[in-house]
């Protein structure tokens, strides 16, 4: 065991737990983030960050990394630790830019969907502007306001999780169920936003 | 079909290259649709935003609660970033020793980095691990899509890369920037069938600096599967004789082959 009370797994095996889609999944994300949280006293010693801050890094970290493996954009190449160090190095260093440059937004998401990236550059310009129009509180407001299963189908695949792993872990019957059911969620979420 | 299930069908790649150019073009030329368009990705940005705000917050208790359990103290107060230390004799010798670490640490990796006797997949995986890690972002311009393509590359995500290289193979066969590059995050994801297809198809083109046979041999090394090996020694061979790019590495190789 370590001293946050887990039991110590080895990479591989926290990569395997982690790339099955189950319901233990919330405890294997659970399992990485204890197993390197001591990176948040690193952040605060190496680079002066307060301990929000350095949390804010650390967490950040998971999150790209948890999404990384999941896709199998993880390779292994360099051990678990290396390897999230490298990424929680570098969240550290944009914390302090973006503290030094003070751009805070407060509703604004960190970045569009990388799906935008998939649409042709003339093209993409005008949805961007679009885009750029959204009212993110007011999308934000309306998504919560879905009923559960609605809003938790919506948040997977936010994550990129495909419609099958969705099927699994929300108990709907197939994939096809997954993808008409979150069309008609969109579709409910739309006349939401646009009532307003 | 459904604007919502056209648009589902887009992004999932699922449109042939003949519907790909017509959804494009709607959207600039039907405003309603274009909307449609952009709702739809600011619902999937959304929802990211919200699921990964949900999990900080899970995180966010389970480190209060393993602090809670380490101590009592609030972290913070353990001891102040800026509190100068005195560096005690100690102290002093444990860094000589890290120092002495460092140096024979150094000693061993120049001395393993040298050594000869590399198979030629572990060549090829040096080389790939080493040189194509991250690939330059601002040589030669390029269309914007080029470029988020190598950022995210560069970012270590081969997947969402490959598919902005494919995308731009599809609408323009011309393209040879985007077949090396697609070949590349191919090679990164290890779907070497498919990193073959595109260094072949950049074979063809007449350009001034192709290495279109030196990745074909990096990839069947790596692959190392039954006849790659004798494959990729070829393919080495036609590098150097027709003073390709990546001689001087094909040359390395090939010697370092013999032995």
């Amino acid at each position: 065991m370590d001293s946050t009370g887990s039991f110590h797994y080895t990479d591989q095996e926290i990569i395997e737990q982690l790339r099955q889609s189950g319901s233990d999944q919330r405890k294997s994300e659970e399992q990485l983030f204890n197993r390197f949280a001591y990176f948040i006293r690193e952040g605060m010693t190496k680079h002066a960050l307060s301990e929000d801050e350095s949390f804010d890094a650390y967490s950040d970290t998971i999150l790209a990394a948890l999404q990384n493996i999941k896709g199998a954009q993880f390779e292994a190449r360099a051990s678990l630790k290396t390897y999230l160090y490298q990424i929680f190095h570098n969240k550290c260093v944009d914390l302090l830019r973006k503290r030094t440059t003070n751009k805070n937004s407060v509703h604004r998401p960190d970045s569009i969907s990388e799906r935008l990236l998939l649409i042709s550059d003339t093209a993409r310009s005008v949805v961007q502007k679009l885009i750029d129009q959204a009212d993110w509180k007011l999308l934000r407001e309306k998504l919560n306001q879905l009923e559960e299963k609605c809003r938790q189908l919506l948040l997977h695949w936010g994550d990129n999780y495909s419609d099958r792993e969705i099927a699994s872990l929300l108990q709907y019957k197939t994939a096809d169920v997954v993808k008409t059911s979150r069309l008609r969620c969109m579709e409910r979420l739309r006349k939401l936003y646009k009532v307003e | 079909m459904e604007n919502s299930e056209l648009i589902e069908y887009y992004f999932t790649s699922s449109l042939d290259p003949g519907q790909v150019l017509a959804f494009e073009k709607r959207i600039a030329s039907d405003p309603a649709f274009a909307e449609e368009v952009a709702f739809y990705l600011s619902v999937h940005t959304m929802a990211r935003e919200v699921s990964q705000s949900e999990k900080k917050q899970q995180f966010r208790e389970l480190y209060q609660k393993s602090q809670a359990a380490v101590t009592t103290t609030p972290l913070i107060s353990i001891r102040p970033v800026s509190t100068p230390s005195r560096t005690t004799p100690v102290r002093k010798l444990v860094y000589y020793m890290a120092a002495a670490a460092v140096v024979a640490g150094i000693s061993f990796g120049i001395y393993t980095y040298v050594q000869p006797g590399l198979s030629p997949q572990q060549m090829a995986v040096k080389y790939e691990q080493e040189q194509l890690k991250t690939l330059s972002v601002t040589m030669g311009g390029g269309t914007d899509s080029l470029q988020k393509g190598l950022d995210l590359y560069n970012k270590n995500e081969a997947g969402q890369a490959l598919a902005i290289f494919e995308r731009l193979c599809q609408r323009d066969s011309s393209d040879s920037r985007a077949r090396l590059n697609a070949g590349l995050a191919a090679l990164r994801l290890k779907d070497y069938n498919k990193a073959l297809i595109y260094f072949r198809q950049l074979e063809t083109y007449t350009l001034l600096s192709n290495p279109a046979l030196l990745n074909q041999a990096i990839t069947l090394m790596i692959r190392n599967q039954p006849g790659d090996a004798d494959s990729a020694k070829q393919l080495l061979q036609r590098v150097v004789q027709k003073d390709q790019e990546g001689k001087e590495d094909a040359k390395q190789w090939l010697h370092d082959w013999k032995k």
